[in-house]
């Protein structure tokens, strides 16, 4: 087993594959961090009295602007300010921490579902296509083994991409953090984090999973990618018509995956982790089971014929 | 010392079922392959050669029937006794983004033990050496074969199943490959040999199974095959009498007559008695000549018999 995962992380190393699907999600999170401190700095070189703004919000959610500079009358600033200021405290609030690490937590696993979909079932499907599997197994490779392998190392190297992703995330906004605030506040930080961390592993898996055992199920990369896709839009597509109706019908919708992945991502990144988010955990790790166990299933009766 | 059995099959089926249809694609096969022979499953393509190696390497669940590969059975043992084994499959299954020397390392590494001495060694004997650094998918049919016969030669095994290796490769590349073949079996390994080429087997299998619509229709040492049918051509003066004369002798099997030739089957020991008796009746003999059956000879008479016992069926 151990030299079958060895051997699938050799095989992987060679792959352009990861590279560029790891390059894509660095972008993706980066990209944004980028961008916004150029226009935070864009708005203060040109509104150098804005510094001292503060924008306070509300218990009622209402926003409150201080130390607002006294407008001169008839000037253009007069009408710009409250909304430049209000735009200047968004930026800023995406730029240092801990606020800017939920917009990593938003864009990783956000994007990253697709990126693992197209990962995992490369990493299984594409055996199929190269007739590699067979050579495998011929050799005397059990098939359990070839199995846990494979979903190991889509497992093992869709958790180094989002860990990655999200370490440079995190890199990145420290650095903002010092530049725009000169100083970062840690309290409550590690607990949110972590549980972050763990609410976007829990979604990429439920995606990997899911691609792999499409990908087993019709023996081709490509048509793995195809359903699980199919499956994650058709499904958000029915999720909100279900939501829309009522009495049973309208209950169903908490068993949907993407229900389930939209609370844990907008809850969980939000407050934290808290005893009404173990449902859609369970519910999640239900669909891991399910899809991993029938893909073994799958596997283990197939015929791989030429 | 008697040879034991590699590989054992009893009452092997395959049917595929398809969305109009089941195809059967292997019937009650029944092989014996003796250990450290060099032995041909020899059929047309579509025959099941190709599925009954899917089903003794463990690629494909046979649909009924079992396999026993080294004496035990397939069903629970198979990992084990496939590292037991080597396998050339058809077409050179191969990862398309790495080199021939990597795609070597990868199943070295499945294994356990990466000896690149050893890879280095393989990829000499099949002619690789100086493209072993190239992608494999910018390699020819010829090489892709050759790389995964390579493969098959890279762990030490005591049974090689090879599935068309000749396929895509030029006459020399042929030769070789024959060569190796031959050398394995020097060896003491045990080869079973899938073509459809009927001289590569007559050149070096020992035994064959002649395969037909996923059925063997005939098996056995290849020399007991190829002289299962030999006759005796004989010319004489007088062809109607020379027939008329042998018709009655009771170890004479079959006689046959065109405009020239007498052809007769017997015992190969009852040869000179004919002759004699040709010539005590005073007919005579200007030429008297053993033909063998090639391999082709037979395996075209063992079809069109199956295929005429199925008509008349």
């Amino acid at each position: 087993m151990l030299n079958q995962l060895k051997t699938e992380f050799f095989k992987l190393g060679k792959r352009w594959l990861p590279y560029v699907l790891l390059v894509v999600m660095l972008v993706s999170v980066l990209l944004p961090i980028v961008i916004n401190y150029i226009n935070y700095n864009d708005i203060l070189s040109k509104h150098p009295e804005l510094n001292d703004v503060e924008v306070i919000i509300n218990p009622d959610g209402s926003t409150e602007i201080t130390g607002l500079p006294h407008p001169e009358p008839g000037s253009s600033f007069d009408f710009e300010s409250p909304f430049l200021a209000r735009q200047l405290d968004r930026y800023k609030q995406s730029l240092v921490l801990p606020g800017a690490m939920q917009s990593v937590f938003n864009s990783v696993p956000g994007l990253g579902m697709f990126l693992v979909i197209v990962f995992a079932a490369s990493v299984i499907g594409n055996e199929y296509g190269w007739g590699t599997v067979r050579q495998s197994i011929a050799r005397g490779k059990s098939r359990l083994a070839y199995f846990v392998a494979k979903l190991s190392t889509s497992a093992i190297g869709a958790a180094a991409g989002v860990l990655i992703a999200v370490l440079a995330g995190f890199i990145a906004t420290i650095i903002t953090s010092l530049l725009v605030e000169g100083a970062i506040v840690w309290e409550g930080f590690a607990g949110w984090f972590f549980t972050s961390l763990g609410c976007s592993f829990l979604v990429i898996a439920v995606y990997l999973t899911m691609a792999n055992f499409f990908a087993v199920a019709l023996r081709s990369a490509m048509a793995g990618m195809a359903v699980a896709a199919a499956w994650f839009i058709g499904e958000s597509i029915v999720l909100a018509l279900v939501s829309m109706s009522t009495g049973w019908l309208a209950e169903t919708s908490v068993y949907f995956i993407s229900y389930n992945t939209s609370q844990l991502l907008s809850t969980g990144f939000a407050e934290g982790f808290d005893g009404s988010l173990w449902k859609p955990v369970l519910i999640l790790l239900g669909y891991i089971a399910v899809f991993a166990a029938g893909a073994y299933r799958v596997f283990r009766r197939q015929d791989l014929a030429a | 010392m008697e040879r034991g059995t590699v590989i054992r099959t009893c009452g092997l089926t395959k049917h595929f079922n398809t969305a109009r249809r089941k195809i059967l694609a292997v019937d009650n096969l029944n092989i014996e392959v003796p250990q450290g022979s060099i032995y041909g499953f020899l059929g047309p393509n579509g025959s099941g050669k190709t599925t009954t190696i899917g089903m003794l390497l463990g690629l494909i669940r046979p649909s009924a029937g079992s396999i026993e590969l080294f004496g035990q059975d397939m069903g629970r043992e198979s990992p084990k006794l496939l590292e037991r084994t080597s396998s050339v499959l058809e077409n050179s299954p191969m990862y398309p983004y790495l080199s021939g020397r990597d795609n070597l390392e990868v199943f070295a590494r499945m294994r356990g033990a990466v000896d690149h001495s050893k890879i280095d060694e393989v990829l000499d004997i099949v002619g690789l050496a100086k493209r072993a650094g190239s992608p494999s998918r910018t390699y020819s049919l010829g090489m892709r074969q050759r790389l995964s016969i390579a493969l098959a030669l890279l762990s030490d095994p005591e049974l090689v199943i090879l599935d068309e290796p000749t396929n895509g490769l030029d006459p020399s590349g042929i030769i070789d490959i024959r060569d190796i073949i031959r050398q394995l079996g020097e060896q003491g390994k045990t080869i079973f040999l899938s073509s459809h080429l009927l001289h590569e087997v007559e050149q070096v299998c020992d035994y064959v199974a002649v395969l037909n619509r996923g059925r063997v229709i005939a098996q056995g040492p290849v020399e007991e095959l190829l002289h299962r049918g030999d006759r005796l051509e004989i010319k004489v003066n007088d062809i109607n009498a020379a027939s008329l004369l042998l018709a009655d002798v009771p170890w004479i099997s079959t006689i046959e007559t065109d405009e020239e030739y007498l052809y007769i089957t017997a015992d190969e020991a009852k040869h000179p008695d004919i002759n004699e008796m040709l010539v005590r009746s005073g007919i005579k003999v200007f030429e008297m000549k053993k033909s063998s059956n090639s391999l082709e000879d037979f395996f075209l008479g063992a079809i069109e018999e199956e295929h005429q016992e199925a008509g008349n069926a």
